[in-house]
């Protein structure tokens, strides 16, 4: 805290609202920390009589609301968009939280998709489409399992002994995932696959890879079957290129399965988190 | 007096290792200590009573509910828990206010203006109320343990289960820590897990010892204390067979346990004096 402290000529000037702006809010975010000069302000703001003085020169509750403003956290742009679409502010709070634990993440995507991007420019193109084909499918699946990994030792217990729905939780690591990797991947998709209805043929095996990752996870921690799901992809992209046929992703079979397949996980993971799941990081015990 | 947890037979295993083994006891309102070496099954217990992990044999009933029940059961539990776990690493760039108001979110805090009010209320208990918006980052040790105890009392708990948590607090942090717990203690049941016996000498009412994954002693501090009694020893040389010895600041030598030599003067014993006779070496160790 500084050395410099309300004197009665500013608690005056301060209740009269002789102060600029400036000179205002500077007393305010001092007296916020500093029971004394409250004392002092509010003594300078006393003087006039009860009839002269405005509302909020109530100088308990402009403390209160100055502290309230400080100190709460600023809920940013991205939060201010989920609030005007109905989001409540405790998950906007869980979101931002999310977003901070999930950084490394993030980036990690990105810089994927750009080597990828890079690699279909410069290199051969059939190597960047089985790159992409094998990459963009596993991101969402990859990035649940990643928010709850990167969640710091000891949040990880308090989350899991804390009454909030782990369904929620869940749901809202899933939308940041998909809200920070997916429309990336589209684009990439876009300017590296040059096949009809390609760049969007990853999103229902994308779909069904999350599910399967997010279900499984209600048994296991969620790196084992995110890399179980990794290694059967991949088998079924080696398969589609052994085979010739690389562009199998975008045929109406590989859709079905991959509807067929995220309908069965989704049904299973709600079955699990309504009932009594086992120990693990996503059911919340 | 009606129990608050009850533990029953609990077996938990780590491959073949079982760290708990056959645990039983009962909780009552107050605080009851919960010492041990090292590796001696506290965190993993704790854990399983803060329903964060499961057993693998035996039952607990916190609060009136399974810890092994269905969700919504757990959910019962645990919107009456307080939980400190050992260590709490916090979220990059976030500060005191925005951990706490995240922390009470998962309690399930939708109101926004009484979360925030919340969260003052418990900045204001741990003596963080001036600070609000630093970075966490820029937090002593002492400060950051503070802050996590901070909130393991969102919603005043009907009990709290605190893993070590005067680690890194200096003499007057850990004087008004003992002054909250002793609150709280007035209300709801505290179990405290240390290794800090002058906070069990101040403040508990009981102690539990583990060694080995199973209870060593189970029963009220004073009795604790008095099982040490004509066992703890001062002389001018260490007994040669003692637990443990070290200088006393009265010039001589205080040996726990052994055959006193001759000359030997009986000191009055304190809770370290009985924790070490009761684990013996592995304590010793434990320590070093």
């Amino acid at each position: 805290m500084s050395a410099w402290h309300v004197d009665d000529g500013v608690a005056a000037a301060y209740g009269e609202r002789r102060l600029d702006p400036v000179q205002r809010a500077s007393v305010e975010a001092h007296a916020v920390r500093c029971k004394e000069c409250r004392s002092v302000l509010g003594a300078g703001a006393t003087g006039p009589t009860n009839s002269q003085r405005s509302p909020d020169l109530d100088l308990e509750h402009l403390w209160a609301r100055v502290e309230a403003a400080v100190s709460t956290p600023e809920v940013g742009r991205s939060g201010r968009a989920l609030l005007r679409l109905g989001v409540s502010m405790s998950d906007v709070v869980v979101t931002r939280v999310v977003a901070a634990q999930s950084r490394q993440w993030t980036m990690a995507t990105t810089l994927v998709l750009a080597v990828t991007a890079v690699a279909a420019v410069l290199g051969p193109v059939d190597s960047a489409h089985a790159a992409f084909l094998v990459v963009a499918p596993l991101l969402p699946a990859l990035g649940v399992a990643a928010t709850y990994r990167l969640v710091p030792h000891g949040i990880d217990l308090l989350e899991r002994a804390a009454p909030f729905s782990p369904a929620r939780m869940l749901l809202w690591r899933t939308a940041y995932v998909v809200v920070t990797a997916v429309p990336v991947a589209v684009a990439v998709g876009a300017v590296v696959l040059h096949h009809p209805g390609a760049a969007v043929s990853w999103l229902l095996p994308a779909l069904a890879c999350t599910l399967c990752v997010a279900a499984a996870a209600t048994w296991h921690d969620p790196v084992r079957p995110a890399a179980f799901v990794a290694l059967a992809w991949v088998a079924v992209v080696v398969a589609w290129q052994v085979r010739d046929t690389p562009w199998a992703i975008t045929t109406a079979p590989t859709q079905l399965v991959a509807v067929a397949v995220s309908i069965g996980a989704a049904l299973l993971l709600h079955h699990r988190l309504a009932s009594d799941p086992v120990p693990s990081a996503i059911s919340g015990t | 007096m009606p129990s608050t947890v009850r533990v029953s037979h609990v077996t938990r295993r780590y491959g073949p290792v079982a760290v708990l083994d056959d645990v039983s006891f009962d909780l009552t309102p107050g605080i009851t200590a919960l010492l041990g070496p090292n590796g001696a099954g506290k965190t993993t217990l704790l854990g399983l009573l803060s329903t964060a992990s499961r057993a693998d044999e035996g039952e607990i009933t916190v609060l009136g509910h399974r810890t092994d029940g269905p969700l919504a059961e757990r959910t019962q539990i645990r919107r009456r828990l307080g939980f400190l776990p050992q260590e709490v690493r916090f979220p990059a760039g976030m500060t005191a206010f925005g951990f706490l108001d995240y922390i009470a979110v998962l309690k399930e805090w939708d109101d926004t203006s009484a979360r925030h009010a919340e969260v003052r209320r418990v900045l204001a208990l741990v003596g963080l109320d001036d600070r609000p918006t630093i970075k966490v980052r820029k937090l002593s040790g002492g400060q950051r343990r503070r802050l996590a105890f901070a909130q393991s009392l969102i919603g005043d708990p009907d009990l709290l289960i605190l893993d070590e948590p005067t680690t890194g607090l200096d003499p007057e942090q850990r004087a008004t820590f003992r002054a909250t717990l002793s609150e709280r203690a007035r209300a709801g049941t505290v179990l405290l897990a240390t290794h800090q016996t002058e906070d069990v000498a101040a403040v508990c009412d009981r102690v539990i010892v583990l060694v080995g994954g199973r209870v060593a002693h189970d029963g009220d501090v004073a009795g604790f204390v008095a099982s040490a009694r004509d066992r703890v020893w001062l002389h001018d040389r260490p007994v040669a067979d003692a637990v443990a010895t070290w200088r006393d600041p009265a010039g001589g030598v205080r040996s726990v346990g052994g055959t006193p030599p001759t000359g030997a003067q009986a000191a009055p014993p304190t809770v370290e004096d009985a924790y070490l006779l009761l684990v013996g070496p592995a304590a010793v160790e434990g320590a070093a």
